[in-house]
């Protein structure tokens, strides 16, 4: 990747930000961020929660959800119909949206 | 009520009237579908399940660009937010389309944010290459990246230097000025007056936009295109900068083909004679094309 001859090029010059900005550090855990689910969480296969509108418009509320799948507590990836709007958080059963409140409203949906 | 702010015009614009009237009407709702993230019929489809219905702008080059004439708000939707739509105006795609970088290639963009060029640029790329996303002031940083997070470009990097003083350590493949502006092609009468009045461009803003086409062109490859664009009509701002720019340096104006009216580039204004290669730059007016009022130029290395 370093060799790259975009890379090459591009450290020339003084950058604030490189490309799309992928994890973020919270404490000791690593979180995926919203934009690079959004662009690349339909390549996953697994962790995936498909949900509908009245799911999304809960989950936006601050509502919780229970989720019948047997998965593993973490974050994962909120489906509707095919089209990936951000990342959810599973504790023991029920899932909570990660998508930043400021940026996805009610009347999105 | 027309008013009298662009009367200083009225000898450049075809249609002067009807030009004043285009005033009047609100600017139309235009959105572009980012290939990056989406196929345009999909979207489509996904809207008309909303009850929204896009119309295509042209029968043209209308892969992309889309007119949506019951939306009032597309930013409310949840397609934006996942960056399957930007809104865009028509002529602001056109200064990419007219710039056309090639996949894999190494793009400048001079004067970047809030970043819908550079997008679409990284579009037509298929998010290859590279783009240098460059934009001097901090406080515009944000707008940037968060367009280029949200459409999901990967191509870019963001660097934040005085345009006119770029480091020239290595050339470009294609260059786009955008530079800042009067920005009264912006203006429809329901919105408020440009920042600058006409007659009173600040000298500073003159110079700087001197400097910048300048040094874009310094940093262009031999075989690289350059387009300098504004959204403002005014000749000082944009003739005679590219006219400095064909006095200074061995440069030529390449022609544009987009599809879409536009006037020429003018070779007279106010006493002032232009390069007769002006002729082949672009003016876009909003009673022609109901969109920003726009000009562009395409300039290349002289060979
Ligand atoms: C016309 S706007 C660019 C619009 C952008 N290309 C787009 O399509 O979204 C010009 C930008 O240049 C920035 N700017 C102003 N002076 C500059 C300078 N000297 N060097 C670099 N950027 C500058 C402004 O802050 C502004 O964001």
């Amino acid at each position: 990747m370093k060799e790259s001859p975009h890379i090459i090029r591009a450290s020339q010059f003084k950058v604030w930000r490189v490309g799309l900005r992928s994890f973020q550090r919270i404490g000791s855990f690593i979180k995926p961020s919203t934009r690079m689910i959004q662009a690349f969480g339909h390549l996953a296969s697994k962790a995936i929660i498909d949900i509908n509108g009245a799911d999304l418009n809960k989950l936006i509320a601050g509502e919780f959800l229970p989720v019948k799948m047997e998965l593993e507590n973490g974050y994962v990836i909120l489906s509707l119909r095919g089209v990936i709007p951000g990342l959810g958080l599973l504790i023991d059963g029920t899932v909570r949206t990660q998508i930043p409140k400021k940026e996805v409203r009610l009347s999105m949906i | 009520m027309i008013d009298s702010t662009f009367d200083c015009y009225s000898e450049i614009i075809p249609a002067f009237s009807r030009f004043q009237e285009s005033l009047l009407r609100p600017m139309p709702v235009r959105l572009r579908v980012n290939g990056l993230k989406i196929e345009p019929e999909l979207l489509v489809q996904m809207l008309k399940e909303k009850g929204i219905h896009l119309k295509r702008v042209t029968d043209r080059r209308d892969e992309i660009f889309f007119e949506a004439p019951d939306l009032r708000s597309p930013g409310n939707l949840l397609e934006y937010f996942i960056g399957y739509i930007h809104p865009q105006a028509l002529t602001s795609c056109l200064a990419s389309i007219a710039l056309s970088p090639k996949p894999g290639s190494h793009v400048l963009d001079m004067c970047a944010s809030p970043g819908g060029k550079t997008s679409h640029m990284a579009q037509l790329m298929n998010n290859s290459g590279l783009i240098v996303a460059n934009e001097l002031y901090p406080n515009r940083h944000i707008p940037l990246e968060n367009t280029l997070s949200r459409l999901g470009v990967l191509n870019s990097v963001l660097t934040s230097y005085q345009a006119q003083e770029f480091p020239l350590k290595q050339r470009f493949d294609y260059i786009l000025a955008d530079v800042p502006c009067s920005g009264e092609g912006r203006v429809r009468k329901t919105r408020e007056s440009p920042e600058h009045n006409r007659g009173h461009i600040r000298q500073k803003l003159l110079d700087l936009q001197k400097k910048i086409i300048i040094r874009g062109y310094d940093l262009l490859d031999d075989h690289g295109k350059m387009v300098y664009a504004t959204c403002t009509y005014n000749p000082d701002e944009n003739e005679s900068v590219v006219h400095f720019l064909l006095g200074n340096r061995n440069a030529e104006l390449l022609p544009i083909n987009l599809g879409f009216h536009y006037e020429p580039g003018l070779t007279k204004w106010r006493g002032m004679t232009y390069d007769k290669q002006l002729k082949k730059a672009a003016r876009f007016y909003p009673h022609q094309i109901d969109s920003v009022g726009f000009f562009m130029a395409r300039i290349g290395r002289r060979r």
